[in-house]
């Protein structure tokens, strides 16, 4: 209210005229000062009342809407402004808008809408003077009289003086709040902004900079303003900084940079938009708007190191959306399936599927769909070129930023050169497997077989583990046999089917179909005979015979010893066709191999046992015969000397009783009954002796000390020895593989030889024995009469005598005996040497010790 | 004493032998052993002595011996086995059969005569006073 005071000091006295421009001097200079609109409002309808006749005044201005508004209006009541608002002489923005003088408003046609109202508020005259700037009609300051008026004598001028005033003043002080809220718009955004905003000077030093980086170098705008990056940031850095200020500078045009700053958490990447702005005085600032974008360089990293995975993978990657259509193809999925990503991308992921798998695709949308991943889905794929390869599939959904699924992405691996190598090795594996179950197989045979040493049970289990191990139904082993009227095939063993059936499958008219097996020359396989012409068996009849065999799988091995003989052959049959396979083939040959081997030594023991029982036999033949004869020659020796001795005593008894009255050739005759009868008593004996002598001896010879069994000898003949004034000498004596009782005899019968046959001289003997090339050779020589060599062969006869038996005692049989006894132990006996009145030399040869 | 004998060579030879010994025998023959049996079986009193053959027919020397023997009849009769038989089972048989000894039958008189002692020795043995 002070404005109006210093109105109201204004002096009365004064003329009207000086009088108003007193109050326009002092509005002006209070317009000056006003700090507020309202002020300057209040300032000048203040003014125009006390320097015109109006009775109110008021100011209205346009706002932002174009519709007049009252801005200031005093005394005028709420219902007139409301009614009046909007109404004025002059668009907004009018240029040469003239005041418009109303002297009357009943008189006046323009206001007539207004005259109810302009009554009631008591108003008659009014008086528009437009307020204007540089741009035309803003608003308008309004006069009201209460009378009808007539504007005179200056009233209209002040009018228009204050206006302008008030023009002026309005538009400088809205201009200047216009200015002060844009900066304040302007300080708003640039510190809600969470971008690096601030302004350098051309030196480098900071004008500005906003909150964000306040906060985020910790510094306020007081301590940076002025400064430089240098005082701020490490030299490098600020150097850095400063280069592209400087280009901006140099070049006058804006350009984005991207600035690496260290802050808290990190190295921050910021892309930095800097630009000129042009101070009024000429020089240029750098302005510079940075944004954070180290999530988005991460992200973009991360998105071209995915890329990146991505092309090289080896894998196809291929997203598709929920259409499934594709909408992206990597380079492996143009290497897997030959087309390039133009040819692909925008096309429906079913061309990549064969005609089989079209259903997978839909199936696995829906997967998708529900939000499911597929994992490690092994299918078949198409490729441009037609080829159908092996994949495995791993599918999983696509989100967008809001978490819906908007795709699905597909990696998929080529898996046909796994899947070949696979089966492949699979098939190794089971070929290994079946190799090895097959050698298993018939190392178990063997040993069995070789264990069977019965010929019919060896070739009736060979028959039986081969059907087994073969998988045939039934199976033979036919031995090959020919008898007196041809070739004819026995069979030997079968199994799984009855004889007569299998009989019947032998029938000639298969001749052929067996010929090679029993020639041994091959191993024969048919898959169907009743297909292969060289069959050989007719196809079956409508009506089978019962019993009769139906073959259709056949696989046939001749078994053939080491030395090429052939045993028979091993034959299999099934009534199902393709039952046998190579393999089959192989482990047929195999056992009729171990077959052949088990039957050739089965053969071989049959042989040996057959041998040995035939040597049991004639062993126990020898020793029934041995003993019959022991037998016989004790009886009949028994039984032969019985009659003679009676012979004897009766022709003693005769000779004592009336030998002297017999005439001499009667006594000679009853002297040879007598002798006769000594004499085939003592051929008895000898006989007696000579069997007992060569009976077949019991077990093995011993070896025995020669030198022992001689010295034996010498004792028992010590008497004989002593008698005759021999002497007797021998050396060493070599080991023997002979019966002690029988070289004993040799030594006996040689020695009392030696000495029975002596000549005028005492006996001299010498023996002697050695050792060469596994026999004994003993030497027996005298000094007797000796032998005249063409008898030299003739001494071992049986009963041989070379002289009278009056001249020396004996019955001839002494050599004899002696042959046969170093016969019996595979030796020889002989005369060495012998010269009639110098002495004979008898050999002997034995075995010598066995090792 | 009973002479079970069947060569007559022999009887001749044996009387005469047993002429000779000190004691006086009547020497009754029988010529085979059923006959020997009998007279064993029908005889009032058992001989002093029994020579007895193996080898005679009808019932041989073994069984002549074991029936002596085994029987209730002059069991005790002392027997001397008189044989051409050189086998050791003969003469170990005869022993086993409860012979008292066992002669062989030599092919000369000489040697026969020692018959005689083994008659003396036998008997005396047995205890018929000499």
């Amino acid at each position: 209210m002070e404005v109006m005071s210093v109105v109201a000091h204004a002096s009365p006295a004064l003329d009207p005229e000086a009088r108003r421009l007193r109050a326009l001097y002092e509005l002006v200079a209070a317009l000056a000062k006003a700090s507020a609109l309202e002020e300057i409002y209040d300032l000048a309808l203040s003014s125009l009342l006390e320097t015109t006749a109006a009775d109110r005044a008021a100011i209205l201005l346009f706002d932002q809407d174009g519709v007049i508004r009252f801005k200031a209006s005093p005394g005028l009541s709420p219902e007139y402004q409301a009614a009046v608002t909007g109404h004025s002489p002059w668009a907004f923005g009018a240029r040469d808008a003239q005041p418009v003088i109303v002297n009357d408003a009943l008189r006046n046609e323009d206001l007539a809408p207004y005259l109810d109202i302009l009554l009631r508020e008591n108003i008659r005259g009014l008086a528009f003077f437009p307020l204007i700037s540089d741009s035309g009609v803003f608003g308008k300051l309004m006069l009201y009289y209460a009378e009808p008026h007539d504007c005179g004598g200056g009233e209209l001028e002040v009018a228009q003086a204050i206006a302008s005033h008030v023009a002026l003043a309005t538009e400088h002080k809205r201009a200047e709040l216009a200015r002060a809220h844009s900066e304040r718009r302007l300080q708003g955004i640039l510190d809600n902004s969470t971008t690096l905003i601030w302004v350098k000077d051309s030196r480098g030093r900071y004008q500005l900079i906003n909150r964000r980086y306040e906060e985020l170098f910790h510094i306020t705008k007081e301590q940076a303003l002025g400064k430089t990056d240098y005082d701020l940031f490490p030299p490098e850095i600020a150097e850095r900084f400063l280069e592209s200020d400087r280009a901006v500078l140099a070049t006058g045009e804006p350009r984005t940079v991207e600035e690496r700053v260290q802050q808290n958490d990190g190295l921050h990447t910021y892309i930095s938009m800097k630009f000129p702005i042009w101070e009024p005085d000429g020089s240029a600032s750098v302005c510079s708007i940075a944004t954070d974008v180290t999530d988005r360089k991460q992200l973009d990293l991360a998105g071209q190191r995915l890329a990146a995975i991505v092309e090289s993978s080896d894998d196809a990657i291929v997203s598709k959306d929920l259409n499934g259509i594709i909408t992206s193809w990597n380079a492996a999925a143009q290497r897997i399936f030959g087309y390039t990503s133009e040819e692909v991308v925008g096309r429906p992921v079913s061309i990549l599927a064969p005609p089989d798998r079209l259903d997978e695709m839909p199936r696995i949308l829906s997967k998708i769909k529900a939000g499911q991943r597929v994992e490690h889905y092994e299918t078949r794929r198409r490729t441009k070129d037609g080829r159908v390869i092996d994949v495995a599939l791993t599918v999983s959904p696509i989100h967008d930023s809001e978490g819906r699924i908007v795709g699905a992405s597909k990696i998929a691996r080529d898996i046909t050169e796994r899947r070949i190598a696979e089966q492949e090795r699979a098939v190794l594996l089971s070929r290994e497997q079946e190799a090895r179950r097959t050698a298993e197989l018939l190392n178990r045979v063997g040993p069995r077989l070789l264990a069977q040493l019965e010929l019919g049970k060896l070739v009736q289990e060979v028959t039986d583990i081969a059907i087994a191990l073969v998988g045939a139904e039934f199976g033979a082993f036919f031995q090959n046999v020919i008898d007196d009227t041809g070739e004819s095939y026995l069979v030997y063993s079968h199994s799984g089917a009855r004889r007569e059936a299998l009989a019947h499958f032998l029938a000639p008219r298969n001749a052929g179909l067996f010929e090679p097996t029993f020639r041994g020359e091959r191993v024969v396989r048919y898959d169907d005979l009743t297909q292969d012409p060289h069959g050989g068996q007719n196809p079956p009849p409508a009506d089978v015979p019962s019993g009769q065999l139906l073959v259709r799988s056949y696989l046939a091995v001749p078994v053939v010893t080491r030395s090429g003989e052939v045993l028979g052959g091993l034959f299999f049959g099934h009534s199902a066709a393709g039952k046998f396979t190579e393999n089959h083939e192989a482990l047929a040959t195999g056992i009729a191999a171990q077959a052949a081997i088990g039957m050739d030594n089965a053969r071989l023991f049959e042989q040996a046992q057959w041998v040995q029982k035939e040597l049991q036999r004639s062993n126990e033949e020898l020793r029934r015969a041995n003993r019959d004869l022991e037998v016989f020659a004790y009886s009949a020796s028994h039984d032969l000397q019985e009659p003679l001795r009676t012979i004897a005593i009766s022709a003693e008894i005769i000779n004592r009783n009336s030998g002297r009255l017999l005439p001499p050739e009667d006594a000679m005759f009853l002297a040879s009954i007598r002798t006769g009868a000594k004499r085939m008593s003592a051929l008895i004996q000898d006989l007696l002796a000579y069997t007992r002598a060569t009976k077949f001896e019991e077990g093995p010879p011993p070896n025995i000390d020669s030198g022992q069994v001689l010295a034996g000898v010498f004792e028992d003949l010590r008497a004989a020895l002593e008698e005759a004034g021999a002497t007797v000498v021998s050396g060493e004596m070599p080991a023997a593989a002979i019966h002690a009782t029988r070289l004993a005899h040799l030594f006996q019968n040689l020695i009392s030889n030696a000495i029975k046959y002596r000549s005028k001289e005492a006996p001299r003997v010498q023996v002697a024995g050695y050792d060469r090339d596994g026999w004994c050779v003993f030497s027996v020589e005298d000094n007797g009469i000796g032998i005249e060599p063409q008898f030299a062969e003739q001494i071992f006869g049986l009963f041989k005598r070379l002289h009278g038996r009056d001249e020396y005692p004996g019955s001839g049989i002494g050599l004899a005996i002696c042959q046969r006894i170093v016969e019996q132990y595979g030796g020889r006996i002989w005369l060495e040497r012998s010269e009639p009145g110098r002495g004979s030399t008898f050999c002997f040869s034995i075995p010598s010790r066995r090792r | 004493m009973l002479l079970v004998e069947d060569s007559p060579t022999d009887v001749f030879v044996i009387k005469e032998v047993l002429g000779g010994c000190r004691i006086n025998f009547r020497i009754d023959v029988a010529k085979d052993g059923q006959e020997a049996l009998r007279y064993l079986h029908e005889s009032g009193r058992c001989p002093a002595l029994v020579l007895l053959d193996l080898n005679i027919p009808k019932v041989d020397g073994f069984q002549v011996l074991h029936e002596l023997r085994a029987g209730s009849k002059c069991h005790r009769t002392p027997v001397i086995v008189v044989s051409s038989s050189r086998a050791d089972e003969d003469r170990s048989t005869a022993e086993q059969l409860g012979a008292n000894a066992y002669f062989q039958k030599p092919a000369d008189l000489d040697s026969y005569t020692e018959l005689g002692q083994v008659v003396e020795r036998v008997l005396g043995r047995t205890g018929i006073g000499f």
